[in-house]
Formats: C-alpha cells, sequence, structure tokens
C-alpha cells in the first residue's frame, strides 16, 4: 500500500510539476504581453460592429471585434489596448442586444463559457464581477489547456477582426431573437452588468482621451420588431442620455432597413451592407468633425 | 456522480483512504463502508432511488433466507417467483409503464376507440435495469441450489450495490462477486495497479473518443434530412464508436474502480467490433447481459436444442428481450429484431461457433478473408446502431433511405480530421491489444518505469487535450 501512494504520489508530483511550471512560464509571458495597434481609430463590441464595419473603408482604423463579446470583455480588452497604445477614436457597438441579461449568462452558459474563457484568461477580473454566475471548472480546465502544456508566445486571442461574407440567410429571425433575449423560453431583463460596464468604458475612453462613437448597425426589420419592448425602451433611453453628453457621440441605425440583399442574417450586414453602412459611417463621421 | 466528474474524483480518495486504512482490519466494517459509499453515490442522483434499492435488497435476502430452509418444491418456486415478479415489476413500471399505455391508446384508436389514460410523470431509476438483474441473477442461483444464500445482511447489501457497477454494469453474477464480500480484502499492489491502468484506459474511451464522436453522431442524426448519404454513413459510424466507446469505457473504469478496492469483476467488452460473425459479435458485446440472458432465459427456454422452430423462438424471444430491456422505444425492439435475424442464420446452419477465438491471434495482420469478415459484420452492426440512435422507427427508416440514395458518393459535409485520426489511433491500439484484457492491459508492462510513466502521462495529456464536449454515459439511459 504504501509502495501504491508513494508511487501515485510521485507520479502525481510530477505531472502537476510539469502543468505548474508550464503555467507559471505562460502567466509571465501574457501578463507581460502588448497588444500593438498602429491604427487611430479602433473599432470594438461583438458580431455587429465586426461584421457591420470594415476598417478599411474608415481608413487608419482596426477592427478588433468578436463574436458574442460583452462590455465587460470589452472593458478589459479595452484597458489593455489603451495602456499599450495611442488611440483617438473608438467606435463600440451599441444595439438593444448589448444591454440585455443574455449577455451576465457568457460566463457560464455551455454554449459561450469555453470561448469567452479561452479569449478573456490573461484579462480576466472575476473578482471584479460579483453578480455574473461563472463556471469556474470550465475556466480552469480552458486555462490548463491553454498555459498547462507548453510555453506559447502567443496567448492575444481577445483581438478580434472585422469578417464578413456575401451570402443572405433571413430565415428564423425568431430563432434569433430567442438567443438573444430569451433563456430556455423565459424573456430576459436588462443586465444592469452591462451597463455599469458601458459606464465603465465611457470613463475610461474620459482617462485617456478617446473620442467615443457609439453605433449600431442596421437590423432586419423581421428582427427588429420582435425584440422585446423593455429593452428596447430602455435602449432608447440610454441613448437619449448619452446624446446629451459631450464626451460620447451616438449614431444608431438599428431600424434604418436596408433591403434584403445587404444583410447576413437577419441582424447582420453582409459584405455589401458592411461596406455600405461603413461608408456611411465614415461621411457622418467627416460631418460631425467639420 | 459521474466517474469522469470533480464530485467522483473527491468522493473515490475519501472511500479509498477510508477503506484501506480505518476501516481494513474489519471485514464487516469494509463491507459497511462500501455499502454507505454506495449509498451515498446512488442518492447523490436522486436520494429517492435509495429506498427502492433499499427494498429490492430486503426482498431479496429475506427470500433467500427462507430459500436456504424451504424444501417444498411448491413452496420453493412461489418465492422465486416472488422475486421474479417484486423486481421485474418495479423494473416495468418504471421503465415501461408510459410505454404500454401509449401503445394500448394507439391500439384501441386503431378500433375507432378513444380511450383516455394518463401517462404518469415516472423518472427512471438510475441503474434500475442492471441492479434487478444483478439481484435476480442471486436469487434463481439460490433456487437453482447452484449458491449458498448469505445470512450477512451487510454483504448482500454491499452485493446489491457495489458503486463501480451499479449504474451501469458490468451486471455481475452472485457466484462471482457475492463471495468476494465474505474474504478479507488485502491489499494488491499489482491489483491495484492494473485497476488504476484500466481506469485509465477507460476515461481515454469515454472523454476522447465518445465524447468526441458523440458531438459529430449526435450533429447528423439531428439534422439528418440535411445531409448527403455519405455524411449519414459517417454519423452511424460515429455513433458506432460512441456507444462502444461510452460503455466499455464505463465497464473499464467500474472493473478498474473495483481492483483498486481488491475486487474483480467480470470482462464486459472483448473487441467485439474485430468479431468475424454476429454470433462472435454477441459473445463479445456486452457479455454479462448477453450472458445472463443466456443462462437464466435461454438455457431455460431449450436454447440451441430441439428442433428448428424452438430455436427460432428462442432466439427470437432473447433478442425481442434484450432490445426492450434497452428502452421501452419500437427501435430498440427492432434493433433487436434486426440482430435476431442476422444470428439465426449462423445457428440454424450450425456454424455460431466458428470463431471463438480472437482474431488472427498471436499474428500481427488478419488475412484477407477475416479482414473482410470483419467488415461486413461491423457492416451489419452500424446499420443496427442507426435504429438504436434515431428518435424513432420513422426517423430511422428515413435515416436509412436517405444514406442509402444516390447522394451516398457525393463528398461527406461534415468531416472532422482530427476526430477521425483520433479514431484510427484507437483502432490500432485496440487492434494491437486485443489479446489482452482491455487494449493497454499488457502494454508497457515490461517497460522501465520512466518510459512506462511517459505512456501514462501521453494518456493523461491527451485526455485533457483532445477532450470532447462533456455527454454523459449513454447507458445511464437504461
Amino acid at each position: 500500500m504504501k509502495k501504491f501512494l508513494f508511487r501515485g504520489f510521485v507520479f502525481a508530483i510530477i505531472l502537476i510539476g510539469f502543468f505548474s511550471l508550464n503555467f507559471v512560464i505562460n502567466f509571465f509571458i501574457y501578463k507581460n504581453q502588448k497588444v500593438y495597434i498602429k491604427e487611430k481609430l479602433l473599432i470594438a463590441g461583438d458580431s455587429h460592429s465586426k461584421r457591420g464595419i470594415n476598417p478599411k473603408i474608415l481608413g487608419n482604423a482596426v477592427n478588433v471585434s468578436q463574436q458574442g463579446e460583452p462590455y465587460y470583455i470589452t472593458f478589459w480588452k479595452l484597458k489593455k489596448m489603451f495602456k499599450d497604445n495611442k488611440i483617438d477614436t473608438l467606435i463600440l457597438s451599441f444595439a438593444p442586444h448589448n444591454i440585455a441579461e443574455f449577455n451576465d449568462l457568457k460566463l457560464s452558459n455551455e454554449r459561450w463559457s469555453g470561448e469567452m474563457f479561452k479569449r478573456i484568461y490573461p484579462l480576466q477580473e472575476f473578482n471584479e464581477l460579483s453578480d455574473i454566475d461563472i463556471d469556474y471548472v470550465e475556466y480552469y480546465k480552458v486555462l490548463l489547456k491553454e498555459t498547462g502544456f507548453y510555453p506559447k508566445r502567443n496567448h492575444i486571442n481577445y483581438r478580434g477582426e472585422y469578417f464578413n461574407s456575401k451570402k443572405t440567410n433571413l430565415l428564423a429571425p425568431k430563432e434569433s431573437v430567442e438567443k438573444q433575449f430569451y433563456d430556455s423560453g423565459e424573456q430576459l431583463g436588462i443586465s444592469t452588468v452591462s451597463l455599469q460596464y458601458l459606464d465603465s468604458i465611457l470613463f475610461l475612453c474620459k482617462t485617456y482621451k478617446v473620442k467615443l462613437i457609439l453605433v449600431s448597425s442596421p437590423v432586419h426589420s423581421s428582427y427588429f420588431y420582435l425584440i422585446p419592448k423593455p429593452i428596447l425602451d430602455k435602449y432608447k433611453t440610454l441613448k437619449k442620455a448619452f446624446a446629451k453628453r459631450n464626451e460620447v457621440k451616438v449614431i444608431d441605425k438599428t431600424n434604418l432597413f436596408y433591403p434584403d440583399s445587404l444583410y447576413f442574417d437577419v441582424h447582420h450586414l453582409n459584405e455589401l451592407g458592411a461596406t455600405r453602412f461603413s461608408i456611411e459611417l465614415k461621411e457622418e463621421l467627416k460631418n460631425n468633425k467639420n | 456522480m459521474l466517474f469522469n466528474s470533480i464530485d467522483f474524483a473527491l468522493f473515490l480518495p475519501v472511500v479509498f483512504i477510508l477503506y484501506w486504512f480505518v476501516v481494513n482490519k474489519n471485514l464487516r466494517l469494509q463491507n459497511l463502508l462500501i455499502v454507505l459509499a454506495s449509498y451515498f453515490f446512488y442518492g447523490w442522483w436522486d436520494w429517492r432511488f435509495l429506498a427502492l434499492i433499499l427494498f429490492s435488497t430486503i426482498v431479496d435476502f429475506t427470500i433467500g433466507k427462507a430459500l436456504k430452509t424451504e424444501e417444498n418444491h411448491k413452496k420453493r418456486k412461489v418465492l422465486l417467483w416472488t422475486s421474479i415478479i417484486v423486481n421485474l415489476g418495479f423494473l416495468g413500471f418504471f421503465k415501461y409503464y408510459n410505454f404500454f399505455i401509449d401503445n394500448f391508446i394507439t391500439a384501441f384508436s386503431f378500433f375507432g376507440s378513444e380511450i383516455k389514460v394518463d401517462s404518469l410523470n415516472i423518472v427512471l431509476p438510475v441503474g434500475i435495469s442492471f441492479y434487478t438483474f444483478q439481484t435476480l441473477s442471486y436469487t434463481i442461483d439460490v433456487y437453482k441450489r447452484k449458491l449458498e444464500p448469505t445470512t450477512d445482511f451487510i454483504a448482500f447489501s454491499a452485493f446489491v450495490s457495489f458503486f463501480p457497477q451499479l449504474v451501469a454494469g458490468p451486471i455481475e453474477r452472485a457466484t462471482n462477486l457475492l463471495p468476494q464480500f465474505y474474504k478479507e480484502r488485502k491489499f494488491d499492489y499489482t491489483l491495484a495497479v492494473a485497476g488504476a491502468r484500466q481506469i485509465l484506459w477507460g476515461l481515454f474511451k469515454k472523454i476522447v473518443i465518445a465524447d468526441n464522436c458523440a458531438e459529430y453522431a449526435n450533429l447528423i442524426f439531428n439534422n439528418s434530412s440535411d445531409y448527403s448519404g455519405s455524411t449519414l454513413v459517417l454519423g452511424a459510424i460515429f455513433f458506432t464508436f460512441q456507444i462502444y466507446c461510452d460503455f466499455s469505457g464505463y465497464s473499464d473504469i467500474a472493473i478498474g474502480i473495483s481492483r483498486l478496492f481488491g475486487f474483480n469483476l467480470m470482462q464486459n467488452f472483448a473487441f467485439p467490433y474485430f468479431s468475424r460473425d454476429m454470433a462472435e459479435f454477441w459473445r463479445r458485446w456486452h457479455m454479462s447481459l448477453s450472458t445472463w440472458f443466456r443462462d437464466y432465459l435461454y438455457i431455460p427456454l431449450g436454447g440451441s436444442r430441439g428442433r428448428a422452430w424452438m430455436k427460432v423462438r428462442n432466439t427470437f424471444i432473447i433478442f425481442l428481450v434484450s432490445g426492450f430491456w434497452h428502452g421501452a422505444n419500437w427501435n430498440f425492439i427492432i434493433w433487436g429484431l434486426l440482430n435476431a435475424l442476422y444470428f439465426l442464420p449462423l445457428l440454424l446452419f450450425n456454424v455460431n461457433r466458428n470463431n471463438i477465438d480472437i482474431i488472427a491471434k498471436n499474428k500481427y495482420l488478419p488475412s484477407f478473408k477475416e479482414i473482410g469478415l470483419m467488415l461486413i459484420t461491423f457492416g451489419l452492426t452500424v446499420f443496427a446502431w442507426i435504429f438504436f440512435r434515431a428518435e424513432n422507427v420513422s426517423h430511422a427508416i428515413h435515416y436509412i433511405t436517405d444514406m442509402l440514395s444516390s447522394s451516398l458518393l457525393n463528398k461527406p459535409k461534415v468531416f472532422p480530421k482530427v476526430t477521425l485520426l483520433l479514431l484510427l489511433v484507437f483502432v490500432l491500439i485496440e487492434w494491437f491489444g486485443r489479446e489482452g484484457q482491455y487494449a493497454i492491459s499488457d502494454l508497457g508492462l515490461k517497460w522501465k518505469r520512466p518510459l512506462r510513466y511517459g505512456m501514462y502521462y501521453a494518456i493523461i495529456i491527451s485526455i485533457i487535450w483532445f477532450a470532447g464536449k462533456e455527454q454523459e454515459f449513454i447507458y445511464f439511459q437504461f
């Protein structure tokens, strides 16, 4: 028995030692890793800005948006990016779904949590997120997989990029709305955490003297009219409140309703739609400057 | 709690330490610890299930004791049938009540009558199909005087509820497992190491192979109308490996854990996908259940003796009951029926015992004939598994029709290279380890320790790295 326990202990210690060493090395790598951005205009947010705003059209811009990204993750990202670079302007995705409670489930929802943890482990500030359920078991599994096996040079999984396609599929608007505003059939409310972090992003921009522009790209009418009223009302209230603030500009084109052929699906623009929207956005930014 | 969960990872060492350090000097206490740990393990699923297993234990223990003293043949039969009715009654109610009600209503409506009988919201107790058969083996063997009934309630409770094999087998015979509870267990280093190795291999099969295959099997089966015939073939193959690795992986973990506690359970799988005919397949697949049916149903019915019509009848009964055991669903019955049709020609032409030894024994490679026979047997098995996995009979038929359409020659839409490569590596490991109890049972035993440890580390790292999305063990639903 002693022989079994001793050998088991040695076996386990070697394995734990191997993982720990890699973890420590990777920890130092990602804590000191910088994100270099030479452009002055930063586009951040979720899939709406990822697909909807083409940085090449805006010029001197980079799109770091990622699918499904809630504001607390955007905040952590921006803290790092602002610290390491000189950014003049931030275009942030701001649409009704960005303030929906579904965003609070992304660190515990089976569909999203693995992907989110893979992106944020170098940046996470879970101790600040007291109102959100976090699947720590899944988090540590991801952390082990990302940092436990070998020293990795690149831990920047949180830098997104513009991505689109020319396809159009306007089927299933109800399913799309259900994914973003409902959980197991129950309508979700407003996410106070998202609102808090939106405020934090505002404050961060003020601190780093970054001009903040909140942008919502057009969605299809079949999706728009299914958005739950409480969320739409809150969104409109927020929009009005932000519009009064000098340091923020709001460009809301949610219900602009482009032709069907410009949509990738009921709430994302396709390549053609993104081109049109980016041109219009550029024009609007130029007019505002003047 | 699942074997591959954090809860179990905490539970097992605690029980292990208590078993070998606290209660090791006293056999009764060791058995009592097994009972308490097993009831805790079972109650973790749902505490309400405990009453059922306790009642079943008390009934069969009492009947066993009564059979010890009862000499009157008729009264002995009554006692036996009491045990059978109680055990199968519970199983029948929890598992089959709604099935019979629904089909009863359908049958009546076929004749133009509408009857209203409410189906019940019945929770199926985990493992009921397994432990009821296990306790039945006890009363039947005691009745047949093959086994001396026990007067030790603790030992008997431990036998019924033994946690490694409680919820998904192997279905142990009382003649094998119960006597192990009478003997003092001394820690055996070789047995414990063998157990740990088998647990590791079982986890690899379940987490790496089964869970990864499940992702694609589910994707393809749940959206089968969207895919070409070639993709549907892949879906069926993924399910074939999912169910094998899931179930045999669980059995390996169960057997491995038992070895850590000094117990030897029966082998449940013996590389069934390398079988050369369906008779061999059924000698290698879920052996604890197939031998149970053979010994307690097939042989009492006459087995393969007697006239041809009797052989046919007995074969159909066994396979249909086997299908029905898996679930209250026409899919499983058709799956059983298909297997009966596969098996019958071999039985009737008396070639069902042609392939007893493992294929290509003491050789590296099989002959071309053996490869051909393996592929045919594998193909028949994959075909039958479609019924097992499909939502219902109609889905299975559509799946097969779409699979065998002209799109069979199209390039598959779903072609996960990494999973397919893992499958290939797995099949090779199984092939080269096919003469052992499980694929890596003899692997590395003669190597130097650093190399052997390196092999274990490689398996552990691949389990963590290639872990598929966690899926429940398939056989828990039975």
